[in-house]
């Protein structure tokens, strides 16, 4: 290997590394939901109340996959050094965000209250399900404050954005979650 | 050098494809007697666009 080389992978190696390491985390995150997404299924086979407020299921899973829109372009732009770009579409993915947590927390759960309480059987999966979601929603959106406001400070450049790219990966994973969770709450029967 | 598409242009293309799966499962749901299958069908095709367009997991096993 030839000196600038070896330098070129001596950079590199540590990203490849971290990245590796992010991308188990995600996987050993997944288990948790893949088991709440099998006792969904035990417990209560296909079952759903009709009283499930299907508009604002859909409202908050059109929120949350449009979220994912923006992060995208949020990653997109600080690899190209546009910055004012990057900073819009990220503050984007963070409003977003709360808006759904807002949809999950303020709207939905008060209204499941009545027809599916935390004590009965959908209740049980649905707040379980929703509960751990907007948990990981809400450490979502912290953790792409910190971003935004390292990168209003100047933070993160083409090349020099690890934190961006595993922040955004991990909202990305956040979608997926409620990607599997809407049709298994809201559509099956 | 890029090639293809831009990075932008991609993304708004999964993002249609993203909402387009959606309103297909809406209408699966609506449509067939057990919705199940399909639904998980359509749920792994939204999970794979957003895991190989948006978090790049080809990355896994590219060289840098």
């Amino acid at each position: 290997m030839s000196a600038p080389h070896a330098h070129e992978h001596a950079i590199a190696a540590p990203v490849r590394i971290r990245r590796f390491g992010l991308w188990l985390f995600l996987f050993s995150d997944s288990m948790l939901f893949l088991v709440l997404l099998i006792a969904r299924f035990l417990l209560q086979g296909t079952h759903r109340p009709e009283e499930l407020n299907q508009t604002l299921g859909l409202t908050i899973t059109l929120i949350l996959l449009t979220s994912s829109f923006t992060a995208n372009r949020a990653e997109m732009a600080i690899a190209n050094g546009k910055r004012e770009m990057f900073l819009r579409n990220l503050l984007a993915t963070i409003l977003l965000g709360t808006l759904f947590l807002i949809g999950v927390v303020a709207f939905e759960w008060p209204e499941a209250m009545h027809f599916a309480p935390p004590s009965s059987g959908y209740g049980t999966v649905f707040f379980s399900m929703t509960g751990m979601h907007a948990a990981h929603v809400f450490s979502g959106v912290l953790i792409l404050s910190l971003v935004y406001r390292l990168g209003r400070r100047g933070a993160f450049a083409p090349g020099q954005m690890w934190g961006v790219e595993a922040s955004i990966k991990y909202w990305h994973f956040v979608d997926i979650v409620w990607v599997f969770f809407y049709p298994t709450l809201y559509l099956v029967r | 050098m890029m090639h293809g598409p831009s990075p932008f242009r991609v993304g708004v293309i999964v993002f249609a494809g993203l909402l387009g799966l959606t309103a297909l499962e809406i209408t699966a749901a609506n449509v067939l007697a057990r919705p199940v299958l399909a639904l998980m069908i359509l749920g792994v095709v939204k999970a794979g666009l957003i895991l190989w367009f948006y978090m790049h997991l080809r990355q896994l096993w590219q060289e840098e």
